[in-house]
């Protein structure tokens, strides 16, 4: 079947989001005629569970296929202002799997439960589907908009908490920020506009290298791009609302932050890379201001860490220093002589961080009984005795994120490190390293409390069977595909280099 | 019996007393623990008359037994095999090893009657045994360097037998100190020979010595012999490293007698007697060992003269004796040197016993101010020791004469010898002649100045036997060796036996001129007439007028004082030496590791953690603040891309 | 699955089913039945290992990440045959020594313990560089865990700083690896971190310049593998670590995990870089030198028993890296047979100490004296013990110092003297312990247990008594276990500028080309 000229061909391309939108306003709409009358949570998350299925499973069933037979690494749509590829469709699961995780989170969690539970689920679904679409750009424009409707949904959500003003400072912040944050990408995009006369990702990146050199308009307006994308995935020194905000969103709000909006973000970033000619500049300057962005954003993370008592800034630190490996993988696959292990790199680290991610905020939510909860990381004494299989899932966690073997932690940075010194990026690796041995200190820490001590801990919620189930999955996964970690690596590398 | 299996059983028989009482140390049962282990013994000591009769009957050039049980090492063209060899040299130690021992076994049984652990006491004494014999008996190096460890450790826990005195384990730990450094010297000097020749076994090292003497201070053969010698100044008790014996006299008496008189001391003597060859051929190294074993009889001889205590004058005088030993190694007298080992074996172990009689007696009593007049309530006691007395001061015809009257001529007449250190071993023997008067004097003439709630008793019999047998050979013991003067002029000319039994293993001096008979009368009547000298001023001093020595040592208090406190050795080393070691590494616990090393580390810990505090004071959670540094950040990320 | 999987996984299983038992009784009497019966397994390496080889034997290799060329391979040579007996003849002994003094968490102690066991077998046998880093890097877990549970007042401190040191240092390792992955690839093979590959690899050496990439690869290794041993001066974590630990804990990092960084230079840092390995020789042997004296110097003045045996771990790996460092066969030999001893030696010493510890719940050599009259058959034990560790000759240890010291004085005579000071400041501390504890008048603590304090225990005895029959054994024919080793080692020692390994096949009984990199499926199939 020629799927170039059938009509149908692009609507399917996007279907998945088509029916995303679908599964998110049926429980708000089901609300309306039921008179303003609150679903039960139950089945609000089962038609988000729909739709998140639904989107999956048409991306695996007809976009995969299509990808396939297309005998192409990617094919594009809308007059190639999306692309799928294989990249592309493996971060959409992603955020799909993550979208589930956190409808998981959210039906047990405290904050989020209560009567605006619909329209949370809307927000939430639309702004994954935000999130795809900035997966799916292909143009700096789509990149743009996709941006600005995940965003949007995630300051309403953020800000939904009724009890906590903590949440509606972090909205706020996030909001302010983000649209400066904005500001510069969409000036930057108009720079380059300016100066290739062309928004289309594939056309800019063909004409870097000439450009980089002669009009220093697209240099500014690539690196306000480059800003632009620094602000969403936290990178020194755009990542100041990190903390303020991951602290004061609900915590499965803040789970969804820390993963899947990263992961997307990260993909877009990398799109601009795609080319592999893109970034194989003479520029020194270029490299090293990206790699010093890397190195500084790992150590700021770090070092800013091992000081924190709560344990969720504890972790959004640990995030932003995560993301300061993930430039790691950028800089390889732009920089580079080989994109694809760069690529691969980065991708594989996505998906072990928001694995492990995941569990760790799974554990946070555990202890939130109130919605003004605040866990410090001395709450967690003596908690080995108390739930012992808690306390192991988060310290295989912890050991996964600090990068103790055998976990799916070390292989992820095993293969980043090894995609940076394969192409030479020696320095840089050596950064990466020291950083891990400094975030050992903190990671450690509740390791500590947890088994060190032989205190009370602070009472945990044993009935929320969702989020014990996601912790504890998540540090079996773990280890177990830290293991086997070459079958994940494999499909990785696989959809990097061949589309599928 | 073949050669294999009388060694086996020699060497077995003191190791399995030794597991035997070793085994049951809880027992108090003495006879046991003694009669098992004096039998072992006496079963290596017949063992050694069978391999010595053995080895007498073979050819002269043949004279060697060699068993071989298995290879311990074998690295890299490195073997050393478990082998042990009786030849002429290592017969004669053997003889006197379990022979003395036998002796001092037996006399145990008696002085160890009323001890809480006889039997620990005998499993040690029949390790050090097993010990000493592995270590004359080894055919290399390093079967030596077992038995030369072993017989330190044996000592180190008959030294701390009575371990709930903790001057007594001080003196024992001291004596394994010591010796440590020693054999660290032993070590260093086993590697430079390996270094040099490729092999540790004496035969083949002595085959390859060189035949030309080696004048070089700093090569490896000179430097190895001057190692070894440091190996046996601190198992032979040599300035610098004679301290630990006079402590170790801590050990019961026995002890004494038989470790730290007859053989383990004499340890360092036999090694250089092993290797004379090699020492031959290194003269510089010679020379060393001869001066220091002059320096060491005279320093230990004086020191004796001012002792109180009946075994520390002893002690003294054993580290003054085995000075001779070594001033003859030195110029070359192998021959003289182990000679006098073996008549000193006899009446040192001899007097060491006759002092434990005494101290028996005196329940424990060892100040000999607080004696006298003993002769009549021991005289069994008495009689031997003073044949020991006689033969150690150098009585004409006694053993001590002999061997030692060897010395002092080869001292002078070796080319390697000179007239210095004749004279010192002259001087040496006027002193000796005095502090052995004055202590015969204090102990056993004289009127009695016993407390008198002690009434002492002449010892039981398995006590005096061993002083009787030993008296016996420390008055006949030195026509083993006549010296060729004397031989001439004695009825029928018996030639010295024991020369020519070990002339074949030991080295030639080279260049030995033929004797000048009447230097040799003269040399000889010189020392006797000192001897005398020395021993009527002390009976003079002692028994005629007591009031002398008091008034000549506060004539010369000063020197007295320096003598009577060992010339402040044993505080030199304490204060200037140990005491700045531990000091000094008490300064390296605190300053390096703790301080320094461990300071960095919190150090950049602290850096971190303070880079934390930084950032977060960053984080105002100020909303303007974000933005500016959002700002700040395009603005140099541009900057440094653009202008850069 | 092979006999050294077998062995490397078993105590992964035993943690796995002891975890489910229910009581502490059946986990520690189980605990005890498996890890003999584990040691019983490994001697079955005696039985198949062929000792006139010094080729791998035995080896198994499954692709694991092929795309990095990363596989799981194992195998065993003269190298680490010893050492995996070692780790599997002490843990019986630790788990019945630990019967009474681990109290609480028993089943997550057996866990850890047997955790620790795979870990270190894991890192002995692994011939894959990155399986090796694992195995390597996961030994900490547990014993991070077991000095933090069970450890003293403040164990917290003490396993955050073994755990922080020992990772600093491994992973510029790991970097190291990772580089040479990409040089096996450069220079004509495909990706591949089997280390059969790396001894082919031609890594350039420039000698004055420090930094060319066989110095900078040399220490990458070599930083790691010193934290780890540990030399001078990057040794200040063990002694907080053992002073920490509970028994167990000490008498595993003491007689084993230390000898992870001395079997890490010899299988990994002197074959792979030869040349560098000989440039810093004076380096690695001077810092040896200076670890056996101030070891020993500062062992003299401890207050604590633990901490003074932890000091003389520091001057006795000092005599392994100088031997290792000799490079010549005397000094290799006596490092690794120093590696066993100090196995036997310090482990029975903390032993020991945690014998007298449990009894009177102090370590301060002060408080004690006297002790030789209340508990003679514990002093007896002490003093062999003791002796050992001074290498006495007879003793394992003197065995080992002695090739050492040999082979040192062959290398380089300077620092030979200075290393046999070392024989002389090793009797002074640990007798002048001894004599502290064991002879005077009773102490403080012996007066105030009077009456209470009892001799050693059959158990406790039983405990000992196998380590002491290795004492004399090791002592007396060190040939039975140098005759195993030795192919290895004297292969080691000529070749090393050239280093090859080749793998033996186990049933053909030929030498089979080494280890083809395993690339892509169609391969898998292949086993070697």
């Amino acid at each position: 079947m020629d799927v170039q000229f059938n009509a149908l061909r692009e609507p399917i391309l996007i279907l998945p989001l088509i029916i995303l939108f679908i599964a998110s306003v049926i429980p708000i709409t089901l609300k309306m005629l039921r008179g303003n009358r609150e679903l039960k949570p139950f089945a609000a998350v089962i038609w988000g569970f729909f739709g998140l299925l639904g989107a999956s499973g048409t991306t695996f069933a007809v976009i995969s296929n299509m990808l396939r037979e297309s005998q192409e690494p990617f094919i594009t749509a809308f007059s190639g202002a999306i692309v799928i590829d294989g990249m592309g469709i493996w971060i959409s699961y992603l955020i799909y799997f993550l979208g589930a995780i956190t409808l998981l989170l959210s039906y047990d969690h405290i904050a989020v439960r209560g009567k605006q539970f619909s329209e949370y689920l809307f927000l939430t679904l639309n702004s994954i589907i935000g999130m795809v679409l900035v997966v799916m750009s292909n143009d700096l424009m789509i990149t743009f908009i996709a941006i600005e409707f995940m965003s949007l949904a995630l300051y309403v959500i953020i800000a939904l908490s009724r009890e906590r003003t903590l949440s509606k400072e972090a909205s706020f912040k996030y909001f302010v920020l983000g649209s400066f944050a904005s500001a510069i990408f969409l000036f930057g995009i108009s720079f380059v506009y300016g100066s290739v006369g062309s928004t289309s990702i594939p056309v800019i990146t063909s004409n870097a290298v000439d450009l980089f050199n002669s009009n220093k308009l697209f240099v500014i307006g690539l690196l306000m791009i480059v800003v632009g994308f620094a602000f969403k995935i936290s990178v020194f020194p755009f990542h100041a609302w990190t903390p303020d905000v991951y602290q004061g969103a609900a915590t499965p709000v803040t789970t969804l932050m820390s993963t899947a909006v990263k992961a997307a973000s990260f993909l877009a970033f990398l799109r601009i890379f795609t080319s592999a000619n893109f970034f194989r500049l003479e520029d020194l300057d270029f490299l090293n201001v990206m790699q010093w962005l890397a190195i500084l954003t790992m150590t700021v993370g770090n070092v800013a860490a091992l000081k924190q008592t709560n344990l969720k800034r504890m972790l959004a630190y640990s995030s932003i220093a995560h993301s300061g490996y993930m430039m790691v993988g950028i800089i390889s696959a732009g920089f580079g002589e080989n994109f694809d292990s760069g690529a691969t790199g980065l991708l594989f680290y996505i998906f072990a961080y928001s694995l492990m991610t995941v569990g760790t905020f799974a554990l946070v939510a555990l202890f939130e009984k109130k919605e003004t909860t605040i866990l410090n990381i001395d709450g967690l004494k003596g908690l080995s005795l108390k739930a012992p299989l808690v306390a192991l899932s988060f310290a295989i966690l912890l050991l996964s994120l600090a990068g103790i073997p055998p976990t799916l932690g070390f292989f992820s940075k095993f293969y980043l490190f090894s995609a940076a010194m394969d192409q030479g990026f020696i320095w840089l690796s050596l950064w990466g390293v020291i950083n891990s041995v400094i975030s050992v200190y903190y990671y450690l820490k509740p390791v500590v409390y947890m088994y060190m001590s032989e205190d009370q801990p602070n009472e945990i919620q044993t009935r929320l069977v969702f989020t014990k189930a996601t912790l504890v999955a998540s540090a079996v996964f773990i280890v177990v595909f830290g293991i086997l970690s070459a079958s994940l690596f494999r499909v990785v590398q696989k959809s990097v280099i061949t589309g599928l | 019996m073949s050669h294999s299996v009388l060694l086996s059983i020699l060497l077995l028989a003191p190791f399995f007393g030794f597991l035997f009482n070793g085994l049951r140390f809880k027992s108090k049962n003495v006879q046991v623990a003694g009669v098992v282990g004096t039998a072992m013994v006496g079963i290596s000591f017949i063992c050694s008359v069978l391999l010595f009769s053995q080895l007498a009957s073979l050819p002269e050039a043949e004279r060697s037994l060699r068993a071989e049980y298995w290879n311990w090492l074998n690295v890299a063209g490195l073997q050393i095999p478990l082998a042990f060899v009786v030849d002429q040299l290592s017969a004669v130690m053997i003889l006197v090893i379990t022979g003395i021992g036998t002796l001092i076994h037996l006399f145990s049984i008696g002085y160890m009657s009323h001890d809480e652990r006889p039997s620990k006491y005998f499993s040690y004494l029949n390790f050090f045994v097993f010990n000493m014999l592995l270590l004359v008996l080894g055919d290399n190096l390093v079967l030596m360097f077992f038995g030369w460890e072993g017989v330190g450790l044996a000592s180190y826990l008959l030294i701390g037998f009575w371990f709930t005195d903790k001057e007594k384990a001080a003196a024992g730990m001291k004596a394994f100190v010591t010796n440590r450094i020693g054999d660290a010297g032993f070590l260093i000097g086993l590697f430079l020979l390996f270094g040099e020749f490729g092999s540790i076994v004496f035969e083949t090292l002595n085959a390859q010595a060189p035949t030309v003497q080696d004048m070089s201070w700093n090569s490896n053969l000179t430097l190895a012999c001057i190692a070894l010698f440091i190996g046996a100044c601190g198992k032979s008790a040599q300035i610098p490293l004679y301290v630990w014996l006079p402590d170790a006299m801590a050990g019961p008496t026995p002890v004494s007698a038989l470790i730290h008189a007859a053989t383990m001391v004499t340890a360092g003597v036999y090694m250089i007697c092993r290797l004379s060859n090699i020492f031959i051929a290194a003269p510089n190294a010679l020379f060393i060992v001869a001066i220091i074993g002059a320096l060491t009889l005279l320093m230990a001889a004086s020191i004796g003269l001012t002792q109180w205590d009946i075994k520390k004058v002893l002690a003294y005088s054993t580290v003054s004796q085995l000075g001779y030993m070594f001033l003859a190694v030195g110029v070359g007298a192998f021959n003289a040197a182990m000679f006098h080992l073996v008549t000193h074996a006899f009446f040192k172990a001899l007097m060491f016993l006759g002092s434990g009689s005494v101290i028996h007696a005196m329940h424990e009593e060892q100040d000999i101010r607080k004696m006298g007049g003993l002769k009549k309530h021991m005289p069994v006691t008495h009689w031997t020791f003073v044949a020991g007395w006689l033969a150690i001061i150098g009585t004409p015809l006694f053993s001590g004469f002999m061997s030692k009257d060897e010395i002092l001529w080869m001292s002078w007449h070796s080319p390697l010898g000179s007239w210095y250190l004749w004279l010192m071993g002259v001087a040496g023997a006027g002193m000796t002649a005095f502090y052995m008067t004055r202590l015969m004097a204090l102990t056993f003439w004289g009127e009695s100045r016993v407390p008198s709630d002690v009434h002492p008793h002449e010892s039981p019999t398995s006590m005096t036997l061993p002083l009787i047998v030993l008296g016996v050979l420390s008055v006949f013991g030195g026509f083993l060796g006549i010296p060729h003067v004397l031989g001439k002029i004695l009825p029928g000319h018996p030639p010295n036996f024991f020369e020519h039994w070990l002339d074949p293993r030991l080295a030639n001096i080279p260049g030995l001129a033929q004797a000048n008979i009447t230097m040799e009368w003269i040399g000889i009547a010189i020392s006797v007439t000192t001897a005398a000298v020395g021993a009527i001023l002390a009976y003079r001093f002692y028994i005629i007028r007591k009031d002398l020595p008091e008034k000549v040592t506060s004539k010369i208090k000063g020197l007295y004082e320096l003598v009577y406190n060992k010339y402040w050795v044993d505080e030199f080393y304490f204060g200037r030496i140990i005491n700045p070691i531990v000091e000094m590494s008490k300064g390296l616990w605190m300053y390096i590791d703790v301080n320094f090393i461990d300071k960095i580390t919190y150090w950049t810990s602290d850096m971190v953690k303070g880079a934390g505090s930084s950032v977060r004071s960053m984080q105002s959670g100020n909303i303007q603040q974000y933005a500016l540094l959002i700002l700040l950040g395009v603005v140099v990320v541009i900057f440094a891309v653009v202008m850069g | 699955m092979g006999l050294l999987s077998l062995i490397v996984f078993l105590p992964l299983l035993f943690a796995v089913i002891i975890a489910l038992m229910p009581s502490d009784k059946t986990v520690r009497l189980s605990s005890l039945v498996f890890a003999t019966l584990h040691f019983v397994i490994s001697l079955g390496l005696l039985f198949k290992f062929d000792s006139s080889s010094a080729a791998i034997q035995l080896a198994e290799q499954i692709p694991w990440i092929p795309e990095i060329g990363v596989t799981y391979f194992v195998g065993i040579d003269g190298l680490s045959l010893w050492l995996v007996i070692l780790s599997t003849f002490l843990t019986p002994l630790i788990i019945l020594g630990s019967w009474e003094s681990i109290t609480k968490r028993v089943k997550f102690f057996h866990l850890n313990l047997f955790l620790l066991q795979t870990a270190m077998l894991g890192s002995f046998l692994a011939l894959d560089a990155i399986l090796f880093y694992v195995f390597f890097e996961l030994s900490l877990v547990p014993m991070y865990f077991i000095v933090g549970i069970w450890g003293g007042a403040r164990r917290i401190y003490a396993t955050m700083k073994f755990f922080i040191f020992t990772m600093a240092g491994s992973v510029l390792m790991l970097l190291g690896i990772i580089y040479l992955i990409f040089q096996v690839d450069a220079q004509g093979g495909a990706l591949s971190a089997n280390v059969l590959d790396f001894y082919r690899l031609n890594i350039p050496f420039i000698a004055n310049d420090f930094l060319n990439p066989q110095t900078l690869l040399f220490f990458a290794f070599a930083i790691a593998f010193a934290i780890k041993v540990p030399m001078f001066p990057v040794h200040t974590w063990l002694p907080d670590a053992h002073v920490e630990a509970p028994t167990a804990g000490s008498v595993v990092l003491a007689a084993v995990m230390l000898k992870m960084g001395t079997y890490g230079f010899l299988r990994f840092v002197i074959p792979m870089f030869p040349d560098a390995a000989a440039h810093w020789a004076w380096l690695f042997m001077l810092l040896g030198v200076v670890g056996i004296i101030y070891g020993a110097l500062v062992a003299m003045v401890q207050p604590d028993m633990k901490k003074l045996v932890a000091y003389s771990s520091v001057s006795h790996m000092g005599y392994v890296i100088i031997g290792l460092f000799a490079l010549n066969a005397y000094g290799v030999t006596g490092g690794v047979y120093q590696m066993l001893n100090h196995g036997i030696s310090t482990g029975g010493l903390f032993l020991l100490v945690g014998m007298i510890y449990d009894r009177t719940h102090s370590r301060e050599i002060v408080k004690y004296g006297g002790l030789a009259k209340i508990l003679p058959i514990y002093t007896i034990l002490f003093f062999i013990i003791t002796f050992s560790s001074i290498a006495v000759p007879m003793t394992n240890g003197f065995v080992g110092e002695f090739l050492i010291l040999l082979g040192t004085f062959q290398a380089n005579p300077v620092y030979g003297i200075f290393a046999a000071t070392g024989v002389v400041f090793g009797a002074v501390y640990m007798l002048w312990m001894c004599k502290k504890i064991f002879f005077g008048t009773e102490g403080e603590l012996m007066n105030q247990t009077k009456g209470v304090l009892k001799d050693l225990s059959l158990r406790e005895i039983v405990v000992m008594a196998p380590l002491v029959v290795m004492v004399f054994w090791m002592g007396l024919f060190p040939d039975h276990f140098l005759n195993w080793s030795k192919p290895s080692l004297d292969y080691l020692v000529n070749n090393r500028e050239n280093y090859e390994l080749t793998l033996k096949d186990a049933n053909q009984n030929s030498q089979t080309k080494t280890a083809l990199i395993v690339e892509k499926d169609e391969e898998e199939g292949e086993t070697l």
